[in-house]
């Protein structure tokens, strides 16, 4: 039952890694076509050594982010997880509350492959509701916010810190001593102004190395406190 | 004033080629979620389980898509509604979005919005959201198995390693990503949605343990997004 279980959900795994990589594929040459459908049917091409300079001024800031952000998620994403989320984007502020919410309501142990299942339909689900409303809110323009009440407008612009906030509260629930120690380093981080993926690589990477220095200092104690028995 | 390229940003064609990633992205929405629950039922998990995990992610995503929609018409302003849609439902942020844009006009000696932000620049940005954004893309198309790798390679297999890992890289991940709003106390709103967010989110997580309510356990994250939010609104 066991190897039948895992069995499974190694076949899915190496099925999710093949379609994975096309439809990043996919998703880079759709992203393309509104630009050279203006240069061909149009002749509206940008200036290319303008476009050259801009990606110079980009660069510096985007590199670091482009590897340290998908690696720093992708022990929360895993890998079906990563390629949902790195095509569509809104990933703290969409994905990981969803992933959340479907492992919990789902009633699976997050890390385990039932836990990635669960977060892989949440996160797909997501993505089409996504999907959606930006559809209808591109089609309708501005006509379709002045449907909300305008309270709730003003109000849903700031659902992005009551959102990480409470995240982070309720991880920092299960280990609170390491959720101090991070959220004093991510202060000290902005306090000594490092580019935004030197922050995130400090603080995800020092967060996952006290969580195992903590744990292995822990165990230790038992082992010395068991063999002292 | 030069919105002459505003008719092309806006026309039928516009659309179909920007819609090509909205078919793209829910392509690949559909086929992981059919792959996932197939393999879930396979792995003896209940019909009942994945309802309620897909349920429950549905619910969850009204809200922040709505605020993700309602930060888009800031790009329709400049870039269109076909473009400003494209570039949202693909990955990056509005947030990106914006400042690569802001970029391109700058490099043309303009700025978003400006009367002189005309066809060249609306071009430029285009351009540099697109390339700024693949770096994701081909990072995570060529990478991905080697993430796991890697993961294996420090981890190992064993599930309560695997949990402190993951679990200690959220709390680095959004200490690092709820840090700039406890900073930023001029901002009054910002701050009292983040404050409302953590200090809801653990009294529920108490009050859950203490009752022993699982439903309540189980939407206390959904709760504190909502309820945290609302604590902003005084302060306006």
């Amino acid at each position: 039952m066991e190897s039948n279980t895992s069995g499974v959900y190694k076949a899915y795994t190496k099925n999710i890694i093949l379609w994975g990589r096309i439809f990043m594929l996919l998703g880079l040459m759709a992203s393309l076509l509104p630009g050279i459908y203006l240069a061909v049917v149009y002749q509206i091409v940008p200036p290319w050594d303008k476009v050259l300079q801009g990606m110079a001024l980009m660069v510096p800031f985007l590199l670091g982010g482009w590897f340290v952000e998908p690696i720093a998620f992708f022990p929360v994403l895993g890998i079906s997880g990563t390629y949902l989320s790195w095509l569509t984007g809104n990933i703290a502020n969409i994905r990981i509350p969803v992933s959340i919410m479907a492992q919990e309501t789902g009633e699976v142990q997050e890390s385990t492959p039932e836990g990635d299942i669960l977060s892989t339909l949440g996160i797909g689900i997501s993505v089409l509701v996504t999907l959606v409303i930006l559809a209808v809110g591109a089609f309708m323009g501005t006509s379709v916010i002045s449907m909300l009440p305008e309270i709730i407008q003003k109000a849903l612009s700031y659902l992005l810190p009551a959102t990480f906030g409470a995240i982070f509260a309720g991880f920092t629930m299960r280990a609170p001593a390491l959720g101090l120690i991070a959220f004093v380093m991510a202060v000290v981080t902005i306090v000594l102004g490092l580019p935004s993926w030197l922050r995130m690589l400090i603080v995800v990477f020092g967060s996952i190395i006290i969580a195992f220095t903590m744990q292995s200092h822990k165990s230790k104690k038992q082992a010395s406190a068991s063999a002292s028995k | 004033m030069d919105k002459s390229y505003f008719s092309i940003a806006n026309s039928p064609g516009m659309w179909a080629v920007c819609a090509v990633v909205f078919v793209v992205c829910a392509a690949q929405a559909i086929v992981f979620v059919k792959k996932s629950y197939r393999a879930g039922l396979a792995m003896n998990l209940h019909k009942r389980q994945l309802h309620a995990g897909m349920r429950s992610a549905a619910i969850t995503a009204i809200g922040p898509s709505c605020s993700v929609m309602i930060g888009m018409m800031s790009l329709i302003v400049s870039l269109g509604g076909p473009m400003a849609w494209q570039r949202c439902s693909i990955v990056g942020s509005v947030q990106y979005e914006l400042s690569a844009a802001q970029v391109g006009a700058t490099i043309n000696g303009t700025v978003l919005g400006a009367a002189e932000y005309g066809a060249a620049a609306w071009v430029t940005s285009f351009w540099i959201c697109v390339l700024g954004a693949a770096g994701w893309l081909l990072i995570v198309g060529i990478f991905c198995p080697q993430f796991d790798r890697m993961k294996e390679k420090l981890i190992g297999n064993n599930l309560g390693k695997l949990s402190l890992f993951s679990s200690s890289t959220m709390v680095g991940l959004f200490a690092y990503l709820c840090s700039p709003y406890a900073v930023d106390v001029k901002n009054a709103p910002n701050l009292a949605s983040f404050l409302g967010g953590v200090i809801i989110m653990l009294a529920l997580s108490i009050l859950s343990n203490r009752l022993k309510n699982k439903r309540l356990k189980e939407w206390s994250l959904g709760i504190s997004m909502v309820a945290g939010m609302l604590c902003a609104i005084p302060f306006l």
